[in-house]
């Protein structure tokens, strides 16, 4: 459940920055030369199948650099989900084990 | 004990949905997401001692509840790691596949992220706490909390493929091509 799963998405060089940064805990990084040169023929493999082709190159765009409006865009569906179970009424297990503690700690 | 059983027990409730929204975002999973609130408001409850009064009762909470579901991915490290890039190849999301921004597609998305910059991204953009606020509740360096945001938000976009919208995504047929011929083009 990390980034060393490796995401068949395209191989831009943001895929390689984020693929060598994404382990986690453990800071062991392989060389960074390597890792851009196997995102390299990936990206040469693509090229020559048509149908990866649709799949937008990211060069133009530097990593990091993301459109205002759409980090909003992002932004906005992540409050969207957050708030959705924010606002679902707090399920009936949570209650009784709350009172159940409080009947405890007033039993001692 | 700081706090009156009673009032904590209101502090708690109150603080629930809360958390829940937390869990759910962090780990992907309602069922899941439940059992770590349960876990955390235990945890909270028998170690009150430790809470600092005047302190931020919700950064502590929220710190219990991430710190057991960090600690638990570590446990179920494997197991988790064979079964999520089996998800990953199936759900993977292809850039220009669609131009709207579907809500599933974020989902997946945002579940398919490095949990560490997922809950970073959580953190600060959508539970309202500030950097600094999110770096103690990560036990981590502001820093290291605005490059997870950072990497989330990117990873996110690229993901997504909404560098290039369009107006109408592809139809299902289409997308189930796709989603075929994503399986087979992992990278190595």
């Amino acid at each position: 459940m990390n980034g060393k799963n490796g995401f068949p998405g395209p191989a831009g060089p943001g895929e390689a920055e984020i693929k060598g940064d994404g382990g986690g805990r453990r800071r062991v990084r392989p060389a960074a030369g390597k890792r851009y040169a196997e995102c390299a023929d990936a990206d040469t493999e693509m090229e020559n199948r048509p149908d990866m082709q649709r799949a937008p190159r990211h060069d133009s765009q530097a990593p990091g650099m993301i459109d205002r409006s759409l980090q909003a865009q992002l932004g906005r569906q992540l409050r969207a989900i957050f708030e959705g179970i924010e606002e679902e009424p707090v399920p009936e297990r949570f209650v009784r084990l709350l009172e159940a503690l409080e009947a405890r700690e007033k039993q001692r | 004990m700081n706090i009156h059983s009673g009032p904590l027990k209101q502090a708690l409730l109150g603080l629930i949905p809360n958390l829940r929204a937390f869990a759910v975002s962090l780990c992907g999973d309602v069922e899941r997401a439940d059992d770590l609130v349960q876990e955390t408001l235990l945890k909270a409850w028998n170690h009150l001692e430790s809470f600092q009064e005047g302190t931020n009762l919700r950064a502590w909470l929220f710190t219990i509840l991430r710190n057991t579901y960090f600690s638990d991915c570590r446990r179920r490290r494997r197991e988790v790691e064979d079964r999520e890039g089996k998800k990953a190849a199936e759900l993977a999301i292809h850039p220009g596949q669609q131009g709207h921004l579907d809500m599933q597609d974020f989902r997946r998305a945002l579940n398919l992220l490095p949990p560490d910059q997922r809950e970073a991204l959580v953190l600060v953009g959508a539970a309202g706490f500030s950097y600094e606020e999110a770096a103690s509740v990560s036990g981590c360096a502001v820093g290291t909390i605005k490059s997870r945001v950072n990497r989330a938000r990117t990873k996110l976009t690229e993901m997504l493929g909404v560098n290039t919208p369009r107006e109408f995504g592809p139809d299902s047929s289409t997308e189930a091509i796709v989603a075929r011929t994503a399986g087979g083009t992992r990278l190595p």
